[in-house]
């Protein structure tokens, strides 16, 4: 009998009911993920054990089957050791041998065979652990990838070296000597009983057809990567983990489930080119140019990095095959494709292999030039982007669709919905940083759209020809602060063609606005007398007082609204902006001083009580010398309850005092 | 000792193989050891080396499979010369230069040493492209470049920015050997290379005539020196082989300006009239 032939599992099974029948008192047998066997045990008395037979392989190996006795009495492990060694006899199995104990290294080479020593235990098909069968077995970048399905439940392991850097952020390993299985894809629920528990199986395995010493060794190929970032990863068989690993944007560049919309950087993953559209970064982080919360939302982006192989050989069969996988798995598959300056000069025909599998309106090649703008991606991407999904609908009347303010995920996104629904206004569809396919499709039935007022959503939807659509395309100051939220959502019902507010609808939102206003009172009255510090150094820096370049907010209005107190402090050869004089007149809570060198800015913000400074620099080190606290323009989030958060922030930061006595030690 | 090493540049088509693949056979005729290094996409350079079979080049082999091997990728060719092909991308595809610079870069990883070899004789495809063809020169592989000209102003214009790569890396210890003049397409400039020689301080290596005998050879998978081994030319390719193991420290070329190579061009030759 082989494993081929049956089970190993019903195999145990009739291994518990042999030993039951010879007086055992044998339950179950398990096997042990060291290779090993458990055995649940019943004495006369009803009490349970736990009896182990020890693997009798590697350093084991001359001492025959030995038995761990745990609670269970002597004599009732003799017995079972006698009546174990009469099934095996009897009813031998390949799983009960040791094999391969010598194995030194396993060799998997990418497409190649599997190795000799599993073609009768490893059978995709056949191969079953209870339930679960071996659905595939794919050697990949020195690890072997098993998958087990029943039905709709799957399990992916992987069995890698036990060195292998991939295993650092994996959740759950079972070492096997030199070995490691660690779970890629997990689709049970928990808890997960035996019966289930293929990892199990899987280790026993191993352990039973290898050495303790035996190692596993890839040809170095690209593998699927198990990277996952806000949930939801889908397996990216087309990077390769090493580098997903490596770089920051791991999770941005894997392809997410549910997303039709795949863009493909045709390039180095690190690519600059790539950064700017991925703004479904971290609220903090550095890279993110828009404040777009935590919460995850749908991307699509695969990155397709470069190898050596690629950039000599030309990359069009690997594209090829990238892109007949997007569409076997999606037929609907929409694809951008973001050219980057190493596919260009190896100037592969990617038009032509998108051609050969997609139709034409189905794919879009974004070929920004070498020396892009940041924002030139978005401005390529975005128009194709609503071109390829919108679908023609029907209009219903008071649906607005928002543009530039997140996805459905993004933290103010419900309570925006809501202010807007107390008015009688639906939103349709979110677009830009993120959106969901679905709420695209039926982007054009909501008869007017409302855009955020800033350079960046400008710039991307620059090349949406708005008069095509049958949704309106207006353009508002988005809503920072709570004075800012009532005017946008006036201005929304205005433009939708309720006019000026009224009624109900009026009183709802003053009562929000108000309840607001209370929960900021207390933070405000924490922030009595703090104050923030705003430099323009030069012509360029001037920009934090323009709207239109920190996302529509007016710093000046949102800062004194949220109880701080705003120094500004100007390049004499800087001229005041428009905007910055029409806000400063006539008011206390904002002073402005002028200076004509770097020295006399640092005396000068050494000497001012700000204790915050609104800076884009991340380790601003001579404000964090001077002890000031750097503020970002990411901090501010849109909406009422935003609002409430982004004055907390303000305020915990103008308590944190640790920087006004040791900022001057982080000048480096 | 460490290998004396030669790179053949030169307008396509000037005989660069033809002329690297008979001067190894030349220098193995000497008794050196000779590691032999096509560095063409083509991979042709060793096939009169070999009196069967090809050898497998580099890239063919690192785009199929991972496992690099030295044994996989140097071929004992006639008289015991080791020929490596660098190979490449196929036409219209890829970065070839890439590949080039790739290939040397794989043959340190594979521990091929050099020093287990007297020369090394390189034979690069046509004009410096870009980058990864100047990397026999660059990285310091070979210490002396020969240029083979025919005379004709296309072929001339070539030699002249190879000359200017020589003298960028000449800081890194790049030579100039000299100009193989090779006449298989007439003689009718040849006059023009000594004095392009002259112009650009260099000298003449050795003048081939056309061969007919060189066709023949290719066609037997020799190279001249062993399918006529008497004949002017195989004496010449000796001559070629005797004074690139003579050289000592030529100084930097000196290429033309573009203003002063069309001068050059437009200069009257001097016996034209006598040839017709
Ligand atoms: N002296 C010669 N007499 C006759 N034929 C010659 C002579 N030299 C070269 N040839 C012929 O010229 C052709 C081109 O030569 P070869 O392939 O050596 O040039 P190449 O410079 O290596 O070309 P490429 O740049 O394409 O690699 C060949 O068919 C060769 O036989
Ligand atoms: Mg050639």
């Amino acid at each position: 009998m082989t494993a081929r032939s049956g089970s190993f599992w019903d195999y145990l099974g009739r291994l518990a009911a042999g030993l039951a029948a010879e007086g055992c008192g044998c339950g179950a047998v398990l096997p042990d993920v060291d290779g090993g066997l458990l055995f649940a045990l019943r004495d006369a008395a009803g009490r349970r054990h736990v009896a182990r037979l020890r693997p009798s392989g590697g350093e084991n190996r001359e001492r025959g089957p030995s038995f761990e006795r745990g609670t269970a009495p002597p004599a009732m492990i003799r017995r079972l050791r006698r009546a174990f060694l009469r099934f095996a006899a009897r009813n031998p199995h390949p799983l009960l041998d040791h094999r391969g104990q010598d194995i030194g290294e396993i060799l998997l080479r990418r497409g190649g065979e599997l190795p000799e020593i599993w073609r009768e235990e490893l059978v995709p098909g056949t191969t079953r652990w209870s339930s679960f069968v071996l659905e595939e077995l794919v050697p990949q970048s020195g690890a072997l990838y098993a998958t087990f399905r029943d039905g709709e439940r799957r399990v992916r392991l992987r069995l890698t070296d036990r060195e292998d850097p991939r295993l650092a952020g994996a959740e759950r390993v079972l070492p096997v000597g030199n070995l490691a299985l660690s779970l890629v894809e997990d689709d049970r629920t928990p808890p997960v009983r035996p019966a289930d528990q293929v990892e199990r199986f899987l280790a026993y395995l191993v352990a039973r057809t290898t050495g303790p010493r035996t190692r596993i060794r890839g040809d170095g190929a690209t593998s699927p990567s198990v990277t996952s970032y806000g949930g939801e990863v889908e397996l990216n068989p087309f990077l390769p983990e090493g580098r997903q690993g490596a770089s920051g944007m791991a999770a941005a560049l894997s392809s997410r489930r549910g997303s039709r919309l795949k863009v493909v950087v045709f390039g180095d993953a690190s690519c600059r080119q790539t950064f700017p559209p991925l703004r479904r970064l971290p609220l903090f982080d550095s890279w993110s140019c828009f404040p777009v919360g935590t919460a995850p939302e749908p991307g699509g982006w695969v990155a397709y990095d470069f190898s050596e192989r690629d950039v000599i050989g030309g990359a069009e069969r690997r594209l090829e095959r990238l892109l007949r996988a997007l569409r076997r798995r999606d037929p609907a598959v929409r694809i951008a494709l973001v050219q980057t300056c190493v596919s260009r000069l190896i100037g592969d025909d990617v038009r032509g292999v998108l051609r050969k599998v997609l139709d034409d309106d189905a794919f879009v090649v974004l070929d920004p030039d070498f020396q892009a703008k940041d924002w030139a991606v978005d401005a390529l991407v975005w128009p194709w982007v609503l071109r390829a999904f919108r679908r023609p609908v029907r209009q219903r009347r008071n649906l607005v669709n928002l543009v530039g303010l997140g996805g459905r995920g993004a933290p103010w996104a419900a309570e925006l919905a809501g202010l807007l629904r107390d008015c009688g206004i639906g939103v349709n569809a979110r677009l830009f940083p993120s959106f969901r396919e679905e709420e695209l499709e039926r982007f054009d039935a909501a008869p007017l759209t409302v855009a955020s007022r800033c350079s960046i959503v400008r710039s991307a939807f620059a090349g949406v020809d708005r008069t095509a659509g049958p949704s309106r395309w207006v353009t508002l100051d988005p809503p920072f602060g709570i004075e800012g939220t009532r005017r946008w959502v006036e201005g929304v019902v205005r433009e939708i063609g309720g006019g000026p507010l009224r009624g109900a609808a009026r009183d709802r939102l003053e009562r929000a606005c108000r309840a607001r206003r209370r929960d900021l009172a207390p933070i405000r009255a924490a922030l009595r007398g703090a104050s923030i510090a705003l430099v323009a150094q030069s012509r360029f820096s001037a920009w934090i007082f323009d709207p239109a370049e920190i996302f529509g907010i007016r710093i000046l209005d949102l800062l004194t609204e949220l109880g701080l107190e705003v120094e500004i402090f100007l390049h004499r050869d800087v001229p005041p902006p428009r905007e910055l004089v029409r806000a400063v007149e006539g008011r206390g809570d904002v002073t402005f001083r002028t200076f004509d060198e770097a020295g006399a800015l640092r005396e000068a913000l050494a000497a001012s009580r700000s204790r915050l400074l609104l800076t884009s620099i991340r380790r601003n080190t001579p404000a964090l010398a001077l002890g000031k606290i750097p503020v970002f323009v990411q901090t501010f989030e849109p909406g009422l309850d935003g609002a409430v958060r982004s004055a907390r922030r303000l305020a915990a930061g103008a308590r944190f005092r640790f920087l006004e006595r040791y900022g001057r030690y982080m000048r480096r | 000792m460490t290998a004396r090493s030669f790179a053949i540049y030169g307008k396509g088509g000037s005989g660069k193989s033809t002329i690297a693949a008979a001067l190894s056979s030349a220098f193995a005729d000497l008794g050196l050891r000779v590691l032999h290094i096509g560095c063409d996409p083509k991979a042709d350079s060793s096939r009169p080396l070999l009196r069967r079979g090809r050898v497998r080049s580099v890239m063919g082999e690192a785009m199929t499979t991972r496992l690099l091997d030295a044994s996989s990728v140097l071929v004992r060719g006639v008289k015991g010369i080791t020929c490596v092909e660098a190979g490449g991308p196929e036409p219209g595809v890829g970065c070839a230069g890439r590949g080039i610079s790739r290939t040397f870069e794989l043959l340190a990883e594979l521990g091929v040493s050099l020093a287990s070899y007297d020369v090394v004789v390189y034979d690069v495809l046509g004009d410096v492209v870009c980058g990864g063809f100047a990397v026999p020169m660059r990285e310091g592989h070979a210490r002396y470049v020969a240029v083979t000209v025919s005379g004709t102003g296309m072929s001339l214009f070539a030699a002249n920015n190879i000359l200017r790569a020589v003298r960028r890396f000449h800081r890194n210890g790049v030579r100039l050997a000299g100009l193989i003049g090779n006449y298989h397409t007439g003689e009718a400039f040849r006059d023009r290379v000594p004095r392009f020689a002259a112009a650009t301080g260099t000298s003449v290596l050795v003048e081939i005539p056309f061969d007919p005998q060189v066709q023949k050879a290719e066609e037997r998978r020799a190279t001249i020196l062993d399918w006529r081994p008497q004949g002017a030319t195989a004496r010449a390719v000796r001559r070629l082989a005797s004074r690139l193991l003579d050289l000592d420290d030529p100084p930097p070329p000196k290429p033309l300006e573009a203003e002063a190579f069309e001068r050059f061009l437009a200069r009257p030759r001097k016996r034209r009239r006598t040839a017709r």
